[in-house]
């Protein structure tokens, strides 16, 4: 619920191939919480990131980044 | 028994929503109780049949998914009360919006009521707050929901490009 915090989820998804559902699976949240984070209604729990880090294979700063920082 | 194939996280936000619908139910009830401090018997008499009906409502609805919430716990499947998703923020945003009104209606009692409150019974304020509470936390829990569909969709619209 803060529009500090930008992510490039969709970016990795796309890269993957892989559904906002499916990614939901993977991760073991529902697919409302992922949907909320990419459009950055939801900031996400250090846990949350932590899993989505490890499924793409990536570092928690490649996928968030705080918006004043570019 | 139970659909074991939904996600687990997946049915504990279900499980919040239909929680939420289960409270706004119990404040109609309540409500329900206080208006029939204003009506005619016989109307009061019919209130009471209503309120049944909600009390059966109530059951259908929230029953299900708390006993599967009880099953799944009871096979130790704990992710099911996972506390990091977005519908449990939602949740507990309501939860606090529902206290507060509760304080706010309470503290407004206290100064508005003050020595006259014998005109009703007790009961009847206790229930009017109770029902005042829940109902801020559904219609919260149900506004906040609703904002977040639109982001729902503009990610779905744009997951399909």
């Amino acid at each position: 619920m803060s529009s500090e915090l930008d992510n490039r989820i969709r970016v990795f998804r796309a890269e993957h191939r892989i559904s906002q559902g499916e990614l939901a699976n993977a991760i073991g949240v529902s697919r409302k919480t992922i949907s909320t984070i990419e459009v950055g209604r939801y900031v996400p729990s250090t846990v949350i990131a932590l899993k989505l880090a490890r499924f793409f294979n990536a570092s928690v700063e490649e996928i968030f980044s705080l918006a004043n920082s570019k | 028994m139970f659909n074991n194939n939904e996600p687990l996280a997946q049915f504990y936000d279900r499980f919040l929503g239909r929680v939420a619908i289960g409270l706004f139910i119990v404040a109609m009830g309540l409500g329900i109780d206080g208006i029939g401090y204003f009506v005619e018997p016989d109307v009061a008499a019919m209130l009471k049949y209503v309120r049944t009906a909600l009390a059966i409502v109530l059951m259908i609805l929230v029953l299900p998914v708390f006993l599967k919430l009880l099953f799944l716990r009871f096979r130790n499947k704990k992710d099911c009360q996972e506390p990091e998703s977005f519908v449990t923020e939602v949740y507990k945003h309501a939860s606090v919006h529902g206290f507060s009104v509760v304080m706010l209606m309470l503290i407004a009692a206290q100064v508005v009521l003050g020595l006259e409150s014998d005109a009703l019974p007790t009961e009847f304020y206790i229930k009017t707050i109770l029902a005042t509470g829940f109902l801020a936390v559904s219609i919260s829990f149900f506004i906040q929901m609703y904002k977040s569909e639109d982001d729902d969709f503009a990610s779905e619209d744009e997951d399909a490009l």
